[in-house]
């Protein structure tokens, strides 16, 4: 009897549809992965425990190239994408000697040639049970219907029988990957399909990782192997290294959470501010004062400006109107075109102007956005005095809008260069060191 | 050049011969209302004062200098503190009409007069943050008329003094009164505590534009648009509390220009009162005058185009004035030329080359001793290189203005002409004290 192990091909990668063929022989089986955190079953009442999956044998027979490529770096539990099952093995040893002359399942292979549906929707098709025992009453196992040879097994989780890892092409070291196992048999069928627990994030590692380890899941076996990942990852900088690994352990030590430690790069960083070494001196501390206030001030200012402006256009309104006024006052002498319009609060310096405007008139004026009556007004036609005045105070609240900015601009500068001139100086003195001056 | 080896003749020039140099801001002459400062010593800009928005009538130095009085056609007059920097260096004073000019109390630098475009003159007093503004009348104090009683005038009379209005008003030398102009060519004296006006004198039938004072405030110059400069003599009797009646303000001399009957543009004193300076209008010259003597010193020519301001530097003998065209600056000064002579004793400077006949004992050896101990005797003394002697006339201990080191520049630099003609910007240097820093003012 030949064994023949089955050669199938490896399972594809589980996120790309298109399965990978390295078949050998006839058919391939896709197994498909998808991570779950099921534990196998295992088989209940055996009674050779030992040669059952998990126990290491030593005999390791050539094993298949093995199972689907690493696909560990997308987080998301990926489902399976396709699955282009063939039935395998069954009719394809056809010199498989069979008890009871039953061959095994003649089931037509079912050659899928079109792109596969989805797994759940597979209908389970019937399948003639496996004979269980040979003719001298030994338990038979696995696709080869073999009994027990010692040879390394993993149970399947749906029907309960033991495949030899040749046979169905699971190495046995990966036999920790495998998280659910379904044989061909029950996948065909529906029962379910294989699944694999993530791998170790280091390339060479085979173990799986610790998903359920709390209170954070881990992308590796151990945490050596974290530790040794990360080292490969700032040993393999192309470039020159940005920076070494002492500097990136204070950085990453100094974060509390990944989300920070990605904002790490957006800022300069400031010296600590419990620093022992940083001394201000007393006329800086003064000089900061008086930006601050004379930034208030400007503050203040620039609503008195904005105020005379709006007075200023309501002004225009109010002219207009009077002008109505007269032309429709029989007394009134010829009225021209329009009147002059000048108002004399414009004369009110800065003091008697706040005032004004905290005063019940004032605010009166301001909520309405209307100025009533003509007192103060210059009702002349032609004006010569006041000649223009209108585009003048236009252009003068623009002048000052502009000074207040350019200042507060100086302000601003002026005060990032004592705080500058202060954080280096801390500095310095954190390298340096200071010198006390004795008294 | 060290003074002493100087040619003194040369230093004893009062007056300007030739230009000398130009200055340039780059909105000098267009009307925008910037205050440039610029500083004598290197002819650098020294500040930059923005604050009005239409063009600079006048501009006026307090004693020290450290105060500075600006009047613009936007309707404001603005003291300027050069001491600090930001927001309180400017006090703004708001009228209801163009300010002509202002003039800081020579004491007091919290108050100053200015006459308004068609309006009343005023003093204000800017100790405290509102502004006092004490009005006074521009209608002349006509002398009392034999047989009525003091203050009754004649009606017609009051109608027409009614209509005057004030051009330019002055401080004299002690601040104690103020002298007006008015534009039907009369002077008034004003009492600045009073504020009543004391005397009144008819100057001319035209319009008064100008009044200027010398330092020691016994002159006084009136340009008027009757084209001609008078210069008119203060008595000494003008203190506090004099009686009105009794002054009497005589001119001394006419300046006219008889050849061409030019009108005058500006006119000022040197910093002695010897001299008088005027710019022409439509004309490229400045004429020099002797002030005692009324004659015609100098007539100072340079740049091929109409001259506004002119002014004369307080202490030396410096002249500038604003070019209405281009708006530049010229500064004409005395020149001195280098005398190769001074610089070691045994030097003469020669007309043409001589034959030299040595001494008889020109070229004997001499003792080594005898040489080197000559030498060593007069390499003995002290060379003083550290006191710097006073420019006469200057104070000892004025204020001086601050640097300020971060000064934005000024604007483009391109060629701006000038769109007016009657209103020229305001050329001043420094009047009165002020230390090795002197300081050129142009609005």
């Amino acid at each position: 009897m030949v064994q023949e192990g089955l050669r199938s091909s490896p399972p594809a990668a589980s996120a790309s549809p298109p399965p990978s063929t390295v078949s050998q022989n006839l058919k391939d089986v896709v197994v498909t992965t998808s991570i779950t955190t099921k534990s196998k079953k295992r088989p209940s009442t055996k009674n050779v425990p030992a040669k059952k999956k998990g126990i290491a044998k030593p005999q390791k027979k050539k094993r298949k190239v093995d199972v689907e490529e690493d696909d560990l770096e997308s987080e998301i539990p990926v489902r399976p994408a396709a699955s282009s099952r063939k039935k395998k093995g069954l009719a394809s040893n056809p010199s498989h000697a069979q008890v009871n002359g039953q061959r095994p399942a003649s089931i037509p292979p079912r050659r899928e040639t079109e792109s596969p549906p989805p797994t759940k929707s597979l209908p389970p098709l019937p399948l003639s049970p496996l004979p269980k025992y040979n003719a001298e009453g030994m338990e038979l196992y696995c696709v080869c219907r073999k009994p027990d040879s010692g040879k390394w097994m993993i149970g399947c989780d749906g029907c309960e029988d033991w495949f030899h890892g040749e046979c169905i092409n699971v190495a046995e070291k990966d036999g920790d990957l495998i998280d659910k196992y379904f044989c061909p048999r029950c996948e065909v069928s529906g029962h379910g399909i294989t699944t694999w627990k993530r791998k170790c994030r280091l390339p060479v590692c085979r173990r799986p990782a610790q998903v359920d380890k709390r209170p954070k899941p881990s992308k590796y076996c151990c945490d050596e192997h974290g530790v040794q990942f990360f080292k490969l990852q700032t040993a393999a900088q192309s470039s020159r290294p940005a920076i070494s690994s002492s500097e990136l352990a204070v950085v990453a030590n100094g974060v509390s959470s990944a989300a920070e430690f990605r904002r790490i790069g957006y800022r300069m960083p400031t010296p600590p501010l419990s620093d022992e070494n940083f001394r201000d001196y007393p006329e800086e501390i003064e000089r900061l004062v008086a930006i601050a206030k004379e930034r208030e001030s400007l503050k203040n200012q620039r609503h008195l400006v904005e105020d005379r402006r709006r007075y200023l256009e309501w002004t225009h309104q109010r002219a207009k109107r009077i002008h109505e006024e007269l032309k429709a006052d029989p007394e009134a002498r010829n009225v021209g075109k329009e009147i002059c319009g000048y108002d004399e609060r414009f004369a009110l310096g800065e003091v008697e102007w706040a005032a004004w405007r905290n005063s019940d008139e004032g605010k009166e004026v301001f909520k309405e956005e209307r100025i009533p009556g003509r007192e103060g007004v210059c009702l002349k036609k032609k004006c010569e005095k006041h000649g223009l005045w209108r585009p003048l105070f236009m252009e003068e609240a623009q002048l000052h809008e502009r000074l207040h900015q350019e200042r507060l601009v100086q302000l601003r500068q002026e005060e990032k260069k004592i705080k500058e001139r202060q954080k280096r100086r801390s500095v310095r003195d954190n390298r340096e060191g200071t010198v006390e001056k004795l008294k | 050049m060290n003074l002493s080896l100087l040619d003194p003749f040369t230093l004893a020039q009062d007056y300007p011969e030739s230009l000398s140099s130009e200055l340039r801001s780059g909105h000098s002459t267009c009307l925008d209302g910037t205050v440039v400062l610029f500083d004598v010593e290197t002819n650098g800009l020294a500040r930059y004062l923005r604050g009005h928005v239409r063009q600079i009538q006048s501009l006026s130095w307090s004693q020290d200098g450290r105060y500075l009085a600006s009047a613009s056609q936007d309707f404001k007059v603005i003291v300027w503190d050069l001491s600090k920097n930001g927001e309180a260096s400017a006090r703004t004073v708001r009228f209801n009409a163009p300010v002509y000019c202002a003039e800081l109390h020579p004491l007091n630098p919290n108050l100053f007069v200015c006459a308004l475009f068609e309006d009343t003159p005023y003093l204000v007093d800017i100790t405290d943050p509102i502004p006092k503004k004490y009005p006074f009348s521009s209608a002349p104090k006509r002398p009392t008329i034999p047989g009525a009683e003091e203050g009754e005038i004649d009606e017609k009379r009051a109608a027409a003094d009614a209509k005057h209005l004030t051009t330019v008003a002055v401080f004299t030398v002690s601040g104690e009164h103020i002298i007006t102009g008015t534009n039907k060519g009369w002077a008034n004296i004003v009492s600045t505590r009073t504020r009543e006006t004391i005397h009144s004198t008819r100057i001319t039938s035209g319009c008064i534009t100008y009044i200027r004072l010398t330092t020691s405030g016994r002159n006084m110059v009136v340009n008027s648009n009757d084209r001609v400069l008078r210069s008119i003599h203060i008595p000494d009797t003008l203190r506090e509390g004099v009686n009105g009646n009794e002054i009497k303000l005589e001119v001394e001399h006419k300046f006219q220009d008889v050849v061409n009957r030019l009108l005058w543009n500006h006119c000022t004193f040197s910093g002695n009162g010897d001299y008088l300076t005027a710019s022409t209008f439509k004309n490229h010259d400045i004429y020099i005058w002797e002030r005692s003597m009324g004659s015609l010193v100098k007539i100072l020519e340079g740049p091929k185009e109409e001259l506004g301001t002119v002014e004369w530097h307080p202490t030396r003998p410096l002249v500038a004035a604003a070019g209405l065209e281009s708006g530049k600056i010229f500064i004409w000064a005395t020149s001195n030329p280098q005398r190769w002579s001074a610089l070691a004793p045994d030097f003469r400077e020669l007309e043409e080359n001589i034959e030299y006949q040595e001494r008889e004992d020109e070229f004997d050896i001499h003792p080594k001793e005898d040489v080197t101990k000559r030498r060593l005797h007069l390499e003995n003394e002290d060379v003083d290189v550290r006191t710097i002697e006073p420019v006469r006339g200057e104070l000892e201990d004025s204020w001086t203005m601050p640097v300020v080191l971060d000064l934005e520049d000024t604007e483009s630099e391109e060629e701006v002409t000038v769109a007016g003609r009657r209103k020229s910007p305001a050329v001043e240097k420094e009047k009165r004290g002020g230390r090795a820093r002197k300081r050129k003012v142009d609005g």
